[in-house]
Parts: C-alpha cells; structure tokens; sequence
C-alpha cells in the first residue's frame, strides 16, 4: 500500500468513526461534532423526513440516553430515539439544534448574564430530578438561532446522591473527588467566570462563593446563584457581597440612573429658563 | 466501546508464547505496525541520518527480539505504544553510549524492512518545524494501522468478491477527486447511488472492524484497547 | 410600573421642583404654597393624560412632542391669566417650564421600563 497522506488519515479517522446506518431509518448527512463519550452526527430521519441529530455513545455512557429522556426541559436537548448500531455501539437521536457553541458567541455582559441564568435554570431542573452534568463548559452549551439556550453533552452525567468519581473538564471541574450537585455550581461559577472576564465586585463576589474549594460553603442550589446573578442584573443586594456604603449608593444611583438623569436635566434646563427670564 | 470485535489473540500477550511459531507471527505483526513511526521518530528526534536510523530501528528490534525485553510490559502502568516508545529512548541512549556502529548492527537478525520508501515519505511529506514528537510517534502508529487496515479491507473486499466495494472506498475515502460524489461514482461503475452508499457503508464496517482487530492485537487489555480506539479519533492531522 | 401610574409620580415630582423655583422670585415668595400645589396638581394632571397616551405611542421623539402639547395645554389657563396680587401677567414663565416638565415626562414615558412593555417582552421571549 503507498503511503497514505494526511488529508486521508482524516477521511479515515471519519469513516472509523462514522455509525453504519445502513439498516435505519436514518441517513448519515455529516458529522456536527465530538464531545466527551460520543460523536455527534446531522442525520435525516426518513420516517418523519427531518434533519436530527444522532449521538454515538463511547464506552461507559450507556446510561446517558435514559439520562437526557428522564429530563424533558426547554434548556435540555430532548431524546427522540435509541438503539445500537450493527458494531454494538449504542447511539441515540436528538432534536437538532441549529445554533453556535456559547464559547463562539460573542456576548456582552447583560445578555450573558441572561444566557447564563438559563443554564442555571437547566441545571437547577436536573438537580431536582437527581442529575449532576458533571462537564458543565462553554462548549457544551448551545445558543439556538432563535436565541434558545440548550446545555448539551449528558455522557458524563450521573445520578446525583451516588457521588459519582470526578468527570469532566479541567479548568470547570471541582476539586472534590466524589461529584454532587455542588459540584455542578462550582462548574456554573467557572462558567460565569469565562462569560465576564473582568466582573464588577458583587459579580466577583457570586464567582467566589461559587467557586469555593469546600462544597458546603457554596450556593446550596444553582436556583440560590441564578438568584444573586438575577439581583446583580436588577441592580438589588447581592447576598454573597457584603457592600460599602459607597457601593450601595453607586449600585441605586445606576438602577435609577434614567430617572436621576431626567430630574437633572429638567433642573438643569430649569435653571437656565430662569435666569432667563430674570435678565 | 461494547461490541468491539475479538477476533484476533493481543500480540502482546503471544510474544510470551511458548509456541515459536506463534511468537514468530506475533513479532512480525509488532514490527510491521511499528517500524515505520520507530525509523521517522529516530530521524527526526536524534536527527540521525537515513542509514543510522535504519541501523537503529533494526537494531531496536533485533535486540528486542533477542532480549525478549517487551515481556516487561505492564498494561496498568502505560500504553504498549507508549512503552515501546520510552524502550527505543532508552535503547538509543545507550547505544549512543557505546557509539559503536558495529556493535549496534553487531550480529543481530537484520528484519527485511523498506528503508528506503519510509525515507521517501520523510522526504516527500516533511514534518512541520517544531513538531512534537510524541505526537508525532502516535500520528505514524495511526497511520501504519490505517495503511494495514486499508491493505486488509482490499484482500477482503477480494476473497469476498467484492472488489468494487474497495474500489468505491478508494475513490469517495482515501483518493477522492474534487467533487465527488455518490452519484459520479455510481456513473463511472454503471450503478445506482444507492448501490454506491450500500458498498461504502460495506467497506467503512469491514475497514472499522480491521482497524479494531489491528488494535486488539496490538494491546494487552480491554481498558487499553478502548483507549487506543479513541486516541485514534484524536490524533491530529493537518 | 404603568405608564399612566409614571407619568403620574414623574409630573408630581417635577411638578413640586417647579413650583419650588417659584421661591427665587421674591415678590411671589409668599404664595409659595399655592404655587407648589398649582404646579403639582398641573404635574400630575399632565402626567396622568400623557401616561394614558404614552400606551398607545411607540415612538421618543412623539412622545416628547405630545407630552410638551398636552402640558401646555394644561398650564395655559393659568398662564394666560394675570398674577391676582401683581396684576401682570407671567404667560412664558408658567408657561415653558410647564411644557418643560411635559416634554420630560413625555420622553420618560417612553423611554423607561413599565410593567406592559416588560411583560410583552416575557412574552415575545
């Protein structure tokens, strides 16, 4: 065999990879992406003729179809279908979302904050149901064209209480070596700390708390941080930010700021009409 | 990675067989797997010169042989790629000890090995500057098991009849032309389109499934396996 | 908050900083009471009416222009008539900082949130 280049290691590595789809209803388009435990492909479903988008699942996350089905959530992909492929790798269909990964949209800090609150509310829902992510990162959460907020990626997932060993992404991983749900917002804090590199102090102060190195000194729940993030954009009390006078003063003065700017101006322009009429 | 094929026995566990037939065959699956990555790593990484790289990479895997020094491996500790890998680093440390070009080819089997095509792909297809080596190694294991893989899809595609399954793959995977498609295909070879996607479906299962009886025969365990599978999905290719 | 409710509070408010400024003239000083009362009632009728318009309006530079019509409108009648005690009559000094308070309003109206336009946004959201 002559020597085989580059660009076919890659066609290669792509057919390798690529599910045999041959006896499904389903028609392999192109490959969308690889996360962590599976490849995610565009594939037409000509049962119900749309595009959709099909996971194949590496070793050791079989539980994450049943996982993604149990969490029905406008912030959560829902799970259409499942089975295995002819090679025995599971695999399941998804709703295809056509949007862009958040670490490629550009946000400023308002809209991030909102994006951000969506997550919470994501995961605060799977917390409920017993589900820790576990590889909460920008790459994993998806912004919809129509603006929808959808976290992804649920092969690393477990069942909350089990205290599941350590998974996930350094840089957004807690340091405890057994996964809760605290762990979760240890990653959500890392997040908030990606989307606004250079926060204001009661933000600073949310990322801290969210980030502490022991579990129990966290938020107890991402609803408790997608409160404070919710004060901090209303321009309210932080909880986890103790404020100076100074701080207090400048945080009503900007969320009363139109107000003070129109009572300005009307004593500004009535000043000037008096002096006016006083010549 | 449920449901990867067992098809073939770890040649690492058969270079411990008693049967010297058996550990002959297992020998010469390893060195033809991994003498190509072991001369371009040697060329590049000590920059030595086509004829001392090739001394080296013989000479590797004659002492190897004659050592039986791969018995040592231990799965838990690192990949058998890996280990190889930290062994030709240390077998040439020493021999740049001993600096010797007698001793190195000394009176070791010589292995019937294409020096001369591996230094044309050196030269035809130059590794970018700074390339890191280790990266480098694994990118030319990955490119060995996939050249062998593809040579035991075409002998397949042939017992079976089938070579027009290998041809299709040939020309939509590993040598496509600008613009190809199912359709231009199925043209060429008189067939319809959806002929052509039932033969490439074919091919890319059976060059899946070659790809992991390489792979198992290449590792000791199961966990290991699993993890060359996937870090076949990651190497990088320019 | 609703739009007639800010127009309401707004006018009220400027309408007591207007009639505060009445205390720079002295030979008014001492009905400064009645002007303060004056000008509030005349801020938060003005409010109210282009608080109630403002919900049909999309629009800064209308809502400006309406909120100063409809409070000059208001202040006109008192304006128009001469100062009890002095006899003369102070038509452009009632009469721009009232309009004044109205083009304010008017543009707050508008411009800041209230309870309808933040709950058409939840439900375009």
């Amino acid at each position: 065999m002559s020597f085989l280049p580059d660009p076919a290691l890659r066609r290669l590595r792509d057919a390798f990879d690529a599910p045999d789809l041959s006896d499904s209803r389903y028609t392999l388009l192109e490959p969308i992406g690889r996360g962590g435990m599976g490849a995610v492909y565009a594939v037409h479903d000509a049962a119900l003729d749309r595009r959709v988008a099909l996971k194949v699942i590496d070793a050791g996350a079989h539980a994450e179809s049943r996982i993604v089905a149990r969490l029905e959530h406008p912030g959560i992909v829902p799970v259409h279908d499942s089975g295995t492929l002819p090679d025995g790798r599971p695999y399941y269909v998804m709703k295809l979302v056509e949007g862009e990964p958040l670490h490629r949209v550009p946000l400023e800090m308002p809209e991030a904050l909102r994006v951000f609150l969506r997550v919470c509310d994501a995961i605060a829902f799977a917390h409920s149901r017993g589900i820790v992510h576990r590889d909460l990162k920008p790459e994993n959460i998806m912004i919809g064209r129509f603006g929808e907020v959808l976290v992804l990626d649920w092969g690393v997932a477990a069942e909350a209480h089990a205290g599941a060993p350590r998974a996930g992404t350094p840089g957004f991983q807690a340091p405890e070596p057994e996964v809760t749900a605290a762990s979760d917002i240890y990653s959500l804090g890392m997040l908030l700390r990606e989307l606004v590199p250079e926060p204001r102090p009661p933000l600073r102060s949310i990322i801290e708390r969210a980030t502490q190195q022991r579990p129990e000194a966290r938020y107890e729940s991402a609803a408790d941080l997608a409160r404070d993030v919710t004060a901090f954009l209303d321009g309210t009390r932080v909880q986890a930010h103790r404020e100076s006078l100074g701080e207090a003063a400048a945080r009503l003065a900007r969320k009363h700021q139109l107000w003070i700017v129109l009572i300005a101006t009307y004593l500004v322009l009535r000043t000037i009409l008096f002096f006016w009429f006083r010549r | 990675m449920s449901g990867f094929p067992t098809t073939r026995r770890s040649t690492v566990a058969r270079i411990a067989s008693i049967d010297g037939e058996e550990r002959r065959r297992a020998w010469e699956a390893l060195v033809s797997a991994y003498w190509k990555p072991v001369y371009k790593y040697s060329r590049l990484k000590w920059k030595l010169d086509p004829d001392h790289a090739a001394d080296l990479t013989q000479a590797f895997f004659a002492r190897a042989i004659e050592k039986d020094f791969f018995r040592s491996y231990d799965p838990a500790k690192a990949a058998f790629r890996t280990f190889l890998r930290m062994c030709l680093d240390g077998f040439a440390a020493n021999e740049f000890k001993a600096a010797s070009r007698q001793k190195r080819g000394g009176d070791a089997t010589l292995l019937s090995l294409d020096f001369q095509t591996a230094e044309g792909e050196l030269v035809e297809h130059p590794a970018a500057p700074n390339t890191d080596l280790d990266a480098l190694f694994h990118k030319e294991w990955v490119r060995s098991v996939f050249t062998l893989s593809v040579e035991d899809l075409r002998s397949l595609c042939e017992a079976r009849g089938k070579p027009i399954c290998f041809e299709i793959f040939r020309e939509y995977d590993l040598d496509p032309e600008d613009g190809v498609s199912y359709a231009r295909i199925g043209e060429r070879h008189r067939i319809p389109a959806t002929t052509v996607t039932n033969h490439l479906a074919f091919a890319r299962r059976e060059f899946r499934r070659l790809v992991l009886d390489r792979l198992r025969e290449m590792t000791a365990t199961d966990a290991e396996f699993r993890s060359e599978a996937r870090s076949i999905l990651g190497a990088g290719f320019e | 908050m609703s739009k007639p409710v800010l127009g309401l509070v707004l006018g009220g408010v400027l309408g007591i900083f207007d009639g505060l400024t009445a205390w720079f003239t002295p030979e008014v000083r001492n009905e400064l009471p009645f002007i303060i009362m004056g000008s509030t009632g005349k801020g938060l009728v003005a409010g109210l009416l282009i608080g109630l318009l403002a919900r049909k309006l999309k629009s800064v530079p209308l809502g400006v222009l309406c909120g100063l019509l409809i409070a000059a409108a208001v202040t006109y009648p008192i304006a128009a008539n001469p100062d009890p005690n002095t006899g003369k009559v102070y038509f452009w000094q009632i009469i721009l900082p009232g309009s004044l308070v109205g083009a304010i309003v008017g543009f707050a109206t508008q411009k800041l949130p209230t309870k309808q336009a933040e709950s058409s946004r939840t439900a375009a959201a």
